[in-house]
């Protein structure tokens, strides 16, 4: 009973004391120049400048190499645009992923080619009320493959369409994403993504998040919620919708 | 790196439960199947039964477990060959009642193909009945992927009732590897016929374990039909027994000549016991007598006409059929018809096993 009570302190303090900084969300803004976000699951993103956000997936990044800049744009009629762009090299993962016996994702036979996708999005964001903003977004990811390739598809949710594109060259996804506050350091976030696949079994893929934000100051937020995925598969029976709890831990500085 | 894989797994697993959907009940239904088109079917005068394990459709592409390659996955245009060339032996010999080990019906490996549904609708064949013995939605291992592999019943007459024995599981492999290998099982099924049911099991029995786990499935299948047989009722019983006739002259598992020198621990071959089949063929009546077993079979040659598994093949260096593991019995009093036992050595490039088959006078 007393840790629950030191619980409820310990939260009620925060939100006391805590300071309504705009975490990174799925809005068109970037990051202020200096600030750098980092989280469990998050990528670590770093303000460049005020109209420029680097980020990379650091954890990934010695099997999956990849770096996105976020770049924002002008602002017209009180919409606000900014564009993303990503490389990723996926690679020396799926030569991991290659093996045999346990681990094996992929047949110790396979023939990795080099890949290197090339992603790029636009987000309009739209301030809907003071608390509310609304992003579309759209976009296309190009894979660039060299050399001999002969791999299966990875036919698991959530990497099933992110990675189909190394085997047919392109994807357009489009979606959107709502965030914003609903008490004051309690921000959600609720997106929702369509994947254009462009193959025989699974032309479309979707996407949704629900994330709820508790913003505990400038340094540390948690967030948590659940997503859900769905698709079709190569399998006529595999399961096409998929559930997942979402829960991570992020800090940041200046 | 491995230990990584196997502690995130093993974590899965315990906070999951049956993450991958890989476990069965003790008893369950088995999977009812139907044609896309009903063939009527008189009762015959003698009824053809035939055995197949048919390796998934693999025919002789050399998989990583055999030892000899290291295919893992095939492509749709190769799986649907190999099965349309499966189902063109079956109408060829047209048998009523067919055993079947190794079919996958949603297994990566196999183009997700669903070959049992490919057999009833390319054959004569009407009914069948599927009991999965390798199933998950994931193995995390050797780039396998999806996988739901097992034993069915094709029938041309109604299956009326079903059931999926669990067999026990390799004692000795630690809990990782049991979680995602293959759950043996005994597929019991009732046909309705003219005048009687009769019963058909299969089994498909371990063919890895070295802790005597497989002499404890053959066990259990035997204690199944002493159950039957005890209310007399006629049952038809067979399949891979992954053991060889208890007057068989070569046992040592390193002699046989399609052994891969550098086969993996895993899929090491046991020496083989003889005592394994002794109690089928004392209690009830084989398709192909002891008899003529030891008639064929001569010392260290690897060559008769019962044999109906091999590894490998390769005519040209005297590697042919090398051991006899599938088999059929009856405890019809009439039994099988004399003669009437055919081991089809004729299909070497359709699967690692040959089919056998074998008639039996249907009383009227």
């Amino acid at each position: 009973m007393r840790k629950i009570i030191l619980i409820i302190v310990l939260i009620s303090v925060s939100f006391l004391f805590a300071e309504n900084e705009i975490w990174s969300n799925g809005t068109a803004k970037t990051l202020p120049k200096g600030r750098i976000e980092i989280g469990i699951f998050q990528p670590f993103r770093y303000g460049l400048n005020e109209t420029t956000e680097l980020s990379t997936f650091l954890l990934a990044d010695l099997l999956i190499p990849n770096v996105t800049m976020k770049k924002s744009w002008n602002s017209h009629s009180g919409i606000e645009m900014t564009s993303e762009h990503s490389i990723i090299y996926p690679t020396p993962l799926l030569n991991l992923m290659a093996r045999e016996g346990a681990g094996g994702i992929l047949p110790n036979n396979s023939i990795i080619p080099e890949i290197i996708v090339y992603e790029n999005q636009l987000l309009f964001s739209y301030q809907i009320s003071e608390n509310h903003t609304f992003t579309p977004k759209i976009g296309y990811s190009i894979a660039f493959v060299s050399g001999e390739s002969d791999f299966p598809t990875l036919d698991l949710p959530l990497v099933y369409n992110r990675t189909f594109v190394y085997h047919n060259g392109a994807m357009f996804n489009f979606g959107f994403d709502f965030c914003g506050t609903i008490i004051p350091k309690l921000d959600y976030l609720i997106d929702f993504d369509k994947f254009m696949l462009d193959e025989d079994y699974a032309e479309f893929s979707y996407e949704h998040k629900l994330l709820l934000i508790w913003k505990i100051n400038r340094k540390f937020a948690i967030s948590g919620g659940y997503k859900l995925a769905y698709s079709d598969f190569p399998s006529p029976n595999q399961r096409n919708a998929d559930f997942f709890p979402l829960i991570d831990f992020r800090m940041g500085f200046k | 790196m491995k230990k990584l894989f196997i502690l995130m797994f093993a974590f899965l697993l315990v906070f999951g439960c049956d993450v991958f959907n890989t476990t069965f009940e003790d008893s369950e239904d088995a999977t009812m199947y139907e044609a896309s088109t009903i063939v009527e079917a008189e009762i015959p005068t003698n009824l053809k039964v035939m055995s197949w394990n048919i390796k998934f459709g693999g025919a002789r592409i050399d998989f990583f477990f055999d030892g000899w390659g290291d295919e893992v996955l095939m492509d749709e245009n190769v799986v649907i060959e190999n099965m349309q060339a499966i189902a063109d032996y079956i109408n060829g010999f047209d048998p009523d009642i067919v055993l079947l080990q190794e079919i996958d019906i949603d297994s990566k490996r196999s183009a997700y193909v669903d070959q049992l549904q490919f057999l009833l609708d390319a054959t004569n064949l009407n009914y069948g009945a599927y009991a999965s013995q390798w199933k998950a939605d994931f193995v995390p291992s050797d780039g396998i992927g999806r996988m739901n592999s097992g034993n069915a019943i094709m029938s041309k007459w109604q299956i009326t009732d079903t059931e999926r024995i669990a067999l026990p599981l390799i004692e000795e492999q630690d809990g990782l590897t049991q979680y995602f290998y293959l759950r043996r099982n005994i597929l019991k099924t009732k046909i309705q016929l003219d005048e009687e049911d009769i019963y058909v099991l299969n089994i498909h029995a371990s063919a890895y374990s070295t802790d005597g786990t497989k002499q404890e499935q053959i066990n259990i299948f035997k204690a199944e039909i002493d159950e039957l047989n005890d209310v007399g009722t006629h049952f038809i019983a067979g399949g891979d027994f992954n053991a060889i006739p208890p007057n068989s002259v070569n046992t040592i598992g390193d002699n046989f000549p399609d052994r891969p020198a550098d086969l993996d621990e895993d899929f090491e071959v046991e020496d083989y016991d003889l005592t394994d089949m002794v109690a089928f063929y004392d209690d009830y009546f084989p398709a192909v007598s002891l008899e003529n077993i030891a008639s064929q079979e001569e010392v260290d040659n690897y060559i008769s006409d019962y044999y109906t598994h091999s590894i490998y093949i390769d005519l040209e260096n005297n590697i042919d059929w090398n051991r006899k593991l599938d088999y059929l019995f009856t405890n019809n009093t009439n039994g099988w018809i004399e003669n009437s036992d055919i081991t089809h050595q004729n299909t070497r490039q359709l699967s690692d096993h040959c089919p056998i088959s074998v008639e039996m006078e249907v009383a009227r």
